[in-house]
């Protein structure tokens, strides 16, 4: 079986698809110390950070689709490009956001009134409150799967991981996660990405995990983009960009912001 | 308190100098004869006041002045020849009389040329005096008298205690006690203003603390008078400051890691900084963002030395961490400390184009790819598209050949973000796409071939 394979003049023109043919190459978003959201360009081990596009979000997550972001008073759904798209209310306090497998906005929980929304389409449903973990500490949502979100909960000094049916609240599953230390993250297929003694590790639903070597100690996680997380130390004094690459998870340290 | 001395009516006269004449001088180009007393005036205690006298020959021959002498507490002669002097004639001999009262009070003085007497009065109203401790005790300062610090070596300080004093029988005040002006810092001198009963005193220090190197000057000012504070900051300089790198050779798209070392343990700490300065050696371009360090996105990070140390830090680091960017060309580093500067230069040569990822998306109408990538000679002229099937077999013979010389050119003269792209390629694709296997992506520029990106399509 044959087939042809054109190749459009469209190289030569600067827009296509409506979006520019040659551009910076984007890499994600980073919050910084003072809560502004700027987008980070570049390659390999060379980055810049460009301007705001949020000022003192408390809380910002990014698929390289769109990004998530809280600020005291709001929920902002941003494109690929960083702009809003979207916003509505939102109580006070920070929040934790998950992305589907495409990258598009999925669930968010909100810490101070322990709310849990799940993305229907264009809206965001409420699971019901009965669902709370009940005085437990939520440290992550991930996304919905099969009518259900995962949540990583800690009870006491231990880490569980939580699946609550999206339509009754109701806990489906759980499950014990030993050594998993906060900061963490929930990724699509109950992956777990989180600071390890030494750097970060990646704890997939199977129970392999990948170590990577770091020289710092993360104080805060945060998804920055696709496969790539914002790793902050130091207080704010180091940022790394991890990525969970195909090949293997690595690691460049970005550009820092002097308040 | 002295007595007010009763004026003889000779003196009040004056008495004849024969052919020389006195004069008093009450400013530049005027003289007026002395009378045969003057009134100084009202001079606080601790300060002076001068009345510029001017002694003329007024004959025709020579004149030997054999006295000039004055007498009387807080009188004194300055600036006056030494006896016996001859006054050719029509010549001045130009001296000054001198009222510098210990303490408040009345005073006269008799002032005797040859034989002539001038009688002087002054007074000193009650004032508040100003003391320098020196040698275990205090010395009164007189107004615009410099008070000597000494030498504070290398980031330590020198310290002196004043004393405000009330001489009087009467309560007085001091509305303001300031220092200004250089490195120096007033230290628990009482909030102003500061009202002292008779005999009272408080005693406060000054600080001078010097920076740098240097000679600083300072004031002290208590009310109306003033007194210079004077001190010399001494800083040995800093061992030699010398640059390190993580590597031997740089590329560009690379992060690097810049140490300083001293020659030897410093002997005081103090503060420095390292900077970037980045000279693209691609035609057009004319700098790169990205080539900085990355504490503080900037072209300077400052380091601190301590003393007893050898190794600088940055920020509380031992390196810093800085980007190559994406551009050919040198990136000088300059190390500053002290007096010190050093210079290390990394080079980047041009290379071929880098390709830093490669994207997939399937689309309807056939596959999109997104390519990520620099070039750092900025001369990108042609990409190349090979498709394989699934069994690893070519679609076609050859790749697809794009010319993008010119989209290339414009999109870096536009953007100056070095040369890091991403190029968005689509590909319809009439057939079964789901029967492409990989594709290979390959860039062209003015240094050669890229090496050749796989990807897989499925």
């Amino acid at each position: 079986m044959t087939f042809r394979l054109l190749v459009l003049s469209a190289l030569s023109s600067l827009v296509l698809c409506g979006q520019p043919a040659l551009g910076p190459p984007a890499v994600g978003f980073v919050r910084d110390p003072s809560g502004a959201v700027r987008p980070v360009l570049g390659v390999r081990a060379n980055f810049l950070l460009g301007l705001p596009v949020v000022e003192r979000a408390l809380s910002a997550a990014f698929s390289g689709r769109a990004g998530l972001v809280k600020t005291e008073a709001e929920i902002l759904v941003l494109d690929e490009a960083g702009q809003v798209i979207e916003t509505g209310p939102a109580p006070p306090g920070t929040a934790e956001f998950a992305f589907d497998q495409n990258g598009r906005p999925s669930s968010m929980f909100f810490s101070v009134t322990g709310e849990l929304f799940a993305r229907a389409g264009l809206a965001w449903r409420r699971v019901p409150s009965e669902a709370g973990p009940g005085g437990e500490n939520v440290v992550a949502v991930g996304p919905q799967e099969r009518g259900s979100v995962s949540m990583l909960v800690r009870g006491g000094d231990e880490l569980w991981l939580r699946r609550l049916s999206v339509r009754t609240g109701a806990v489906l599953h759980s499950r014990l996660l030993p050594g998993i230390l906060e900061p963490a993250l929930l990724l699509p297929r109950e992956t777990v990405v989180y600071a390890a003694e030494g750097g970060l590790a990646i704890r997939r639903a199977g129970g392999e995990e990948t170590f990577v070597d770091l020289p710092f100690q993360a104080d805060r996680l945060e998804l920055m983009g696709d496969s790539r997380v914002h790793f902050v130390a130091e207080g704010g004094a180091r940022d790394l960009l991890i990525h969970l690459g195909d090949d293997g998870p690595s690691w460049h340290e970005l550009p820092g912001v002097v308040p | 308190m002295t007595a007010r001395l009763v004026a003889l009516a000779w003196l009040a006269a004056g008495v004849s100098l024969g052919q020389l004449q006195l004069y008093r001088i009450p400013g530049p180009g005027l003289e007026e004869p002395f009378k045969g007393q003057y009134d100084v005036g009202l001079v606080p205690a601790g300060d002076f006041r001068d009345t510029r006298l001017r002694i003329r020959n007024l004959g025709d021959a020579s004149v030997t002045l054999e006295r000039l002498r004055i007498t009387g507490v807080g009188f004194s002669l300055e600036g006056h020849p030494s006896v016996p002097y001859i006054v050719a004639p029509g010549t001045n001999v130009d001296f000054r009389v001198r009222f510098e009262p210990p303490a408040y009070g009345s005073y006269s003085g008799s002032l005797r040329i040859n034989d002539a007497y001038y009688l002087f009065l002054g007074s000193s109203p009650p004032t508040l005096t100003v003391s320098v401790e020196d040698g275990g005790s205090f010395r009164l300062l007189t107004a615009g008298e410099t008070v000597v610090f000494g030498r504070a070596e290398g980031g330590s300080s020198t310290y002196l205690r004043f004393r405000i004093e009330n001489p009087s029988s009467g309560v007085l005040t001091a509305r303001n006690v300031v220092v200004s002006g250089g490195p120096f810092r007033l230290d628990g001198a009482p909030a102003t203003p500061i009202t002292l009963n008779p005999r009272e005193m408080v005693v406060f220090g000054i600080y001078f603390e010097p920076p740098t190197a240097g000679i600083y000057l300072g004031q002290l000012a208590v009310d109306d008078r003033t007194f210079v504070l004077d001190g010399v900051g001494l800083y040995p300089p800093f061992p030699a400051p010398e640059l390190y790198f993580d590597r031997q050779t740089y590329r560009s798209g690379q992060q690097g890691r810049i140490s300083v070392r001293l020659a030897g343990a410093s002997g005081f700490s103090g503060t420095g900084e390292v900077g970037i300065a980045f000279q693209p050696s691609i035609e057009g371009a004319t700098d790169d963002p990205a080539v900085q360090f990355l504490l503080n996105s900037s072209r300077s990070v400052p380091l601190s030395v301590k003393a007893g140390e050898s190794a600088a830090l940055f920020g509380g680091n031992s390196e810093a961490v800085f980007q190559t960017g994406t551009t050919a060309g040198l990136i000088v580093f300059t190390v500053r400390l002290g007096t010190h500067v050093k210079e290390a230069t990394v080079t980047l040569p041009p290379e071929p184009v880098a390709i830093d990822s490669v994207r997939h998306n399937r689309i309807p109408t056939g596959i999109e790819l997104k390519i990520a990538g620099f070039d750092n000679s900025q001369s990108a002229s042609q990409v190349a598209f090979h498709f394989f099937d699934v069994k690893g077999r070519p679609l076609a013979p050859e790749p697809i050949r794009v010319t993008v010389e010119k989209p290339f050119r414009e999109y870096f003269q536009n953007n100056r973000v070095g040369g890091m792209f991403s190029l968005l390629a689509s590909f319809p694709v009439a057939g079964d796409s789901s029967l492409l296997g990989s594709v290979d992506v390959e860039f062209t520029n003015q240094v050669g071939p890229s090496a050749k990106h796989t990807i897989k399509l499925q």
